[in-house]
């Protein structure tokens, strides 16, 4: 296992960058009320900001760090992540985008609401809504506890401890006024990051990009493991199998990326805060724009790592951060690391706003009926976002040594079981019932949960008693059957309701 | 009322600070036989859920007071004629435009004074104004027992309004037009693209590990590459040319029907 020592100018440089950002993002959020010129801010702007923050709440740490890692290590096997994270925001693009604009609600919850007009619905939606929030934040913790290590020469556990700390205390105090502007930042930077390592890489390995990429596919590839360096032929490694060795369990990730992305919550939220549909339409394309370009770079962020050799087998996270050090030296490497935090705490941003807005806006402004106090209700949401960081800390710890992409694949098939089924058929399907709604999210819930907790990520490849590592293929149809059924076994009621409300009126 | 008037110029939010702003206006406007007008500037602040709660409460947003329609009120009680101007963008930018634009003797304004960091985060349009503004500027403070008389007042009214009935869930002009059936086969094209994708990766990785014979399909090498390594890159600029088509496609045909 490798060792860190703590490294003063690196750290030094780490603190002064992540405090630029902050008050970059501080001055931007301020400029939009009080520029004295009239002429900075135009109407059409708000699609724009919008869209970078979309794929600054969505680069998180799976993408920056855990995907170049995963490419470093397992090859084509961390490129699928790549794809899937992109694909799923064709579906954002064309089928959610614009209708859900158009409801207008606050949170997925408040949606759901509008249509059904049944509190449970409401309940049952914000509780998803957290735990896939809780489950995304865990990747972000581990991510958090990576990054301290070589920079600060701390334990995991304690990076993790005093960086989520940090996080959630400024996003429980000022981050709630303007968290927007810190994602907008952050995506710009991930983006300029992305593509300084990129060339940098090319750079130093004299190779063209097709050139670099074909270098891997012909020569033979080392990949250090903590049990002495493997080579694998280029050709293999460059090909599907490495880590997926049983194809059930690649095609349960790909169907989990493709189908997350749409029911995120933390995404969701964001296509309220635009005026009009055809806005929420303009920001997925900037968004889909900024992501591809960033998953295309990272793919030479991965196999630059491993080019280099820049990688420590017991943590597959620094692959991108090492790279950097070893380009540009500590310079580059505090420079990286900075962005990769900021990057942390925008998506962590991102997730608490979606779980406190849950807690604070479905369940105690909406479910409890406790209306018209904006200070309670900032009180309760400020409680949860402690309450959510020390649980998503607590968890991050539990899952050292785990590649951050492989977590957050994990989050979207909970989030594609629980949530895509009811946001579909809430919007396309007349004849959907909140019975149907509630069964399917808490079916979809528990069954990818379950499945997790039995996988061989928690349990050991040996004793695990479900094989795949991604429940996804089941526990999404089962979600979309469950919800179709028990809507379909219900429609009496539904019937007998409508009936008794056309009476009423 | 004559053209070379006394021009007052209130700009409201519905916080507590513009309501307080807006009694004093009146009785000025009331003392000087002013032409008094409201001015809303819809701000550019992008915000989602908490967010947005959290920012009212720094600027004393009250809940459910519309600022225009009781500063509208307000004057209409003294018999004052008012003007009401909406805008949109830098909210200390419209107002000096604004005060340009109509030649105003006078701003009068609330001091929201936010504490702490959303203090920091959201700066002080009262301070911005001050130091741009083409005229006067009077920044309101009122007395506490004018203060409860006022937000009273402000609520008396609000009650009085009717509550707007709620939105209806009623998506069907998008699910209807034809941007969206262009959408739905977009996706049609791309889900079938990303199913060929996968069902060949998997396949590759059967073939792999099952059957030594057979050559896997994303191994075959083209272009100094392998088919899988092409096949992902189509896959990732599929979605990019896609989005880009379809948003020039959407924005023409909104800008056709005139709007969306």
């Amino acid at each position: 296992m490798a060792t860190y020592t703590f490294q003063p100018v690196a750290f030094g440089l780490f603190v002064l960058i992540t405090a630029i950002t902050i008050a970059i993002s501080i001055y931007a959020s301020r400029r939009v009320r009080t520029a004295g010129h009239y002429y900075v801010a135009g109407g059409g702007v708000k699609w724009f900001v919008n869209g970078i923050a979309f794929a600054g709440d969505y680069l998180s740490a799976a993408s920056f760090l855990g995907i170049a890692g995963l490419i470093a290590f397992s090859g084509y096997d961390g490129f699928i992540y790549a794809i899937g994270f992109l694909a799923g925001w064709v579906i954002a693009l064309f089928l959610i985008a614009e209708p859900l604009r158009k409801i207008g609600k606050y949170t997925f919850g408040d949606a759901l609401a509008a249509k059904f007009k049944d509190r449970r619905v409401r309940l049952v939606a914000s509780i998803s809504a957290i735990v896939v929030s809780v489950f995304y934040l865990i990747p972000q913790m581990v991510g958090a506890g990576s990054i301290v290590q070589p920079l600060l020469g701390l334990s995991y556990e304690v990076g993790v401890l005093i960086v989520g700390l940090i996080v959630v205390m400024i996003v429980a105090t000022a981050g709630m006024v303007s968290t927007t502007w810190v994602q907008f930042i952050k995506g710009f930077l991930l983006i300029f990051a992305a593509l300084g390592l990129t060339i940098g890489v090319l750079f130093m390995s004299g190779f063209g990009p097709v050139e670099f990429i074909g270098h891997f596919v012909q020569n033979p590839v080392t990949v250090p493991t903590t049990q002495g360096n493997i080579t694998i032929a280029g050709d293999a490694f460059m090909s599907p199998g490495v880590k997926y060795k049983d194809p059930w369990d690649f095609a349960s990730l790909a169907l989990a990326l493709f189908l997350g992305t749409a029911a995120l919550p933390h995404i969701l939220i964001r296509y309220y805060t635009v005026p009009k549909p055809s806005d929420a339409r303009k920001s997925t394309v900037v968004a889909i724009v900024a992501i591809g370009a960033f998953y295309v770079l990272v793919l030479f962020l991965g196999l630059g790592a491993n080019f280099f050799g820049t990688l420590d087998p017991s943590n597959q996270n620094l692959a991108a951060p090492l790279l950097a050090q070893h380009i540009g030296g500590e310079w580059f490497f505090a420079l990286i690391s900075s962005i990769a935090f900021a990057t942390i705490l925008g998506t962590v941003s991102g997730l608490i706003m979606a779980a406190s807005g849950a807690i604070a806006h479905d369940i105690y402004t909406e479910y409890f009926g406790r209306k018209g106090d904006d200070k309670k209700t900032l009180r309760v949401s400020k409680i949860t976002a402690v309450a959510v960081g020390l649980v998503a800390i607590a968890l991050g710890i539990a899952m050292k040594g785990q590649n951050v992409a492989f977590l957050v694949g994990l989050a979207f098939a909970v989030a594609a079981s629980a949530n895509l089924p009811a946001l579909l058929c809430m919007l396309f399907w007349k004849k959907a019932t909140s019975q149907g709604i509630i069964a399917g999210i808490i079916v979809g819930l528990s069954l990818s949960i379950g499945l997790i907790m039995i996988s061989p990520t928690l349990m050991g490849t040996e004793d695990a008693f479900f094989s795949l590592y991604n429940p996804g293929i089941i526990s999404i149809p089962v979600g979309f059957a469950v919800t179709i059924g028990v809507s379909l076994l219900t429609q009496k009621s539904m019937r007998k309701e409508n009936a008794s409300v056309t009476r009423a009126s | 009322m004559a053209r070379n008037n006394y021009t007052i110029l209130l700009p409201t939010d519905g916080s507590t600070p513009a309501i307080a702003a807006t009694v004093r206006a009146v009785e000025m406007a009331k003392d000087r036989k002013a032409r008094l007008i409201i001015l809303y500037v819809g701000e550019q602040i992008v915000a989602a859920g908490i967010e947005k709660i959290a920012e009212d409460s720094a600027l004393m947003r009250t809940a459910g007071i519309d600022g225009v329609a009781y500063a509208k009120d307000l004057a209409a009680k003294s018999n004052l004629p008012t003007e009401v101007v909406y805008k949109e963008g830098a909210v200390v930018g419209e107002i000096v435009r604004a005060a340009t634009e109509f030649k105003a003797d006078i701003i009068v304004m609330g001091s929201s004074t936010i504490k702490g960091l959303p203090g920091l985060y959201l700066g002080s349009v009262s301070r911005g104004v001050i130091k741009e503004a083409p005229c006067d500027v009077v920044v309101v403070k009122l007395t506490e027992e004018e203060m409860k008389k006022a937000v009273e007042l402000a609520h008396e009214i609000a009650a009085a309004m009717k509550a707007p009935p709620p939105p209806k869930f009623d998506i069907s002009d998008i699910t209807k037009s034809r941007k969206f059936r262009v959408g739905a086969i977009l996706l049609a094209i791309y889900g079938a693209t990303y199913a060929i994708f996968i069902g060949l990766a998997v396949y590759s990785i059967f073939v792999r590990y099952n059957d030594s014979q057979a050559t896997p399909i994303f191994s075959i090498q083209i272009l100094n590459m392998n088919v899988g390594l092409v096949f992902g890159f189509v896959v990732i600029f599929l979605a990019i040319i896609m989005a880009v088509i379809f948003n020039w496609y959407a924005g023409r045909s909104e800008r056709k029907s005139g709007g969306n």
